[in-house]
């Protein structure tokens, strides 16, 4: 493949996982606690790049390519729901829940009182309090939390909510259902000004109409990388036929 | 290419799914004591990309791994239940509770229902049922020669007798409430069932302990369906979907980019 054909085709790829990150995020616009995610562009050093770079020669093989993925971690719109069971977080942090495999880290606070009077999330996972247990409730009594993360129970303190700090939000990764998982290295410490919003929830941060321009974007840079692949074909063909031209 | 058609496929469904829920919502704006629903969405499994050539070159930096997100599912539609509006009747046997809890309901099948739509009649043995008929848990006879019924805040439900001045007691409402309401099952009719996820019922007189709701007598709860939101919605569910079936195209079209390559 002639270098032109092949760094274009690398531009189609990393545009696809583009478009499939997108498509991913546009989905989720309606899913609290979704954050959305954004792509890192970076280029692929072959290393007939890297020996023309040493020798101060144009570079021969450099690649786009999409390297990682981050996700924007801002705050999403606060919705009203009425429902005692949401709570949603006003600032940095996240609600730990224990499942089998481990500790899980998310921003979705749709809580709910199980059969054993844990405090949990819809998929049954036991939300942690402060002191890293599951928080025991009152199965009969509905329950009230404060601002400062405090649960109540008809009056009485049954305990604090933990909201986690993690030091740096590259070291989550997604697990679907709007759980995180944090590398084991990573340091968390509490959230110290995060407030607790009993009866709304955290909406989705994917801006659609941001995400529909974004789509117009990585669709005509498809479109040009293609003419490029054509144009290289192109010029391919024109150097054969006029080869073959002078040699006849 | 495939992948984010898939995925753009997901949030199309999951809107539908919201589409849907506004629809009930919306037919019920005018049911009393029904309880709007709200749909909630997760989003699906996540695919780790590996990247070739991303590590192999000696001066690249660590590449952090690439994961693509295959979508959203509708996870859930709970059930909202802020007070509905009040609206006058005058019926002695409208009641609305005002505040938490539920009036309960015996079933055909024996089995309690709960319900927040307090429009009650005697029967011909002059037991309070609901409209389909079920009959009011604890039973509440009033005898059909009974004149001014009164249903006092704490349920207590009283009434004369023709000829006599002293009224009679014919007994008390117990209302039921759920440490997770939203998690209960709904029957249709504006009944509800208790589950898993909504906890066992603690029934207690109204106004009472347990933190239920007090009675008013002559009122109906409308339905909570806030029209102007539902519309909200659905104009944001529209939109969404737009631009999930815009990816469609978008993937459609790249698609068919890579094949005039090789025209």
């Amino acid at each position: 493949m002639d270098p032109i054909t092949a760094i274009a085709a690398s531009g189609m790829r990393s545009r696809t996982e583009t478009l499939d990150a997108l498509a991913n995020n546009i989905a989720n616009a309606g899913t609290a606690g979704y954050k959305a995610d954004s792509e890192s562009y970076n280029l692929y050093f072959g290393q007939d790049a890297w020996d023309a770079y040493d020798e101060n020669r144009p570079m021969g093989a450099e690649m786009p390519l999409v390297q990682k993925d981050w996700t924007n971690f801002t705050q999403g719109t606060l919705l009203e729901t009425g429902n005692m069971g949401d709570v949603a977080l006003t600032s940095e942090g996240f609600f730990v829940v224990q499942t089998a495999s481990g500790l899980l880290y998310t921003r979705t606070g749709h809580f709910r009182i199980g059969k054993s009077g844990k405090l949990e999330t819809l998929d049954g996972y036991a939300v942690l309090g402060s002191n890293g247990k599951a928080l025991q409730l009152d199965p009969t009594k509905p329950f009230t939390i404060s601002p400062s993360g405090q649960v109540s129970q008809e009056n009485a303190a049954v305990g604090n909510l933990q909201i986690l700090n993690v030091d740096t939000v590259d070291n989550l990764t997604k697990r679907g259902g709007t759980y995180f998982m944090l590398s084991p290295t990573a340091k968390t410490s509490p959230a110290k000004d995060t407030q607790v919003m009993q009866g709304k929830i955290e909406g989705s941060n994917v801006e659609p109409t941001q995400a529909t321009v974004k789509l117009v974007g990585v669709l005509r840079q498809f479109e040009a990388l293609q003419k490029a692949v054509r144009i290289a074909t192109e010029m391919g063909k024109e150097a054969v036929e006029q080869v073959a031209k002078v040699g006849g | 290419m495939i992948r984010a058609l898939y995925t753009a496929g997901s949030g199309m469904t999951a809107q539908q799914t919201n589409v849907d829920n506004i629809a009930n919502n919306l037919a019920n704006s005018n049911t009393a004591g029904f309880k709007m629903r709200r749909a909630q969405f997760q989003d699906l499994l996540y695919q780790n990309v590996s990247q070739p050539g991303a590590a192999s070159g000696s001066q690249t930096t660590a590449a952090a791994g690439l994961q693509l997100g295959l979508g959203a599912k509708p996870s859930a539609n709970e059930i909202i239940f802020t007070q509905g509006d009040f609206q006058q009747t005058n019926n002695p046997y409208d009641l609305v509770i005002q505040g938490a809890g539920f009036f309960q309901i015996q079933q055909p099948n024996g089995q309690i229902a709960y319900t927040r739509a307090g429009a009650f009649q005697p029967d011909r043995n002059g037991n309070l049922v609901t409209q389909d008929g079920n009959q009011l848990t604890p039973p509440i006879t009033i005898p059909p020669q009974a004149q001014s019924v009164t249903i006092a805040a704490d349920g207590t439900v009283s009434f004369t007798l023709p000829g006599q001045t002293a009224a009679q007691t014919a007994g008390q409402i117990q209302l039921a409430n759920f440490a997770n309401p939203g998690g209960l099952n709904s029957l249709g009719k504006n009944l509800f069932t208790p589950t898993d996820a909504s906890g066992d019922p603690t029934v207690g007189p109204p106004g009472g302990q347990e933190g239920l709701g007090t009675i008013q007598q002559g009122y109906l709860e409308s339905s909570n369906v806030n029209v102007v939101e539902e519309f909200i919605n659905l104009i944001t569910s529209q939109r969404a979907y737009e631009a999930n079936s815009k990816v469609v195209k978008a993937a459609d079209e790249m698609y068919q980019q890579v094949n005039q390559v090789v025209s």
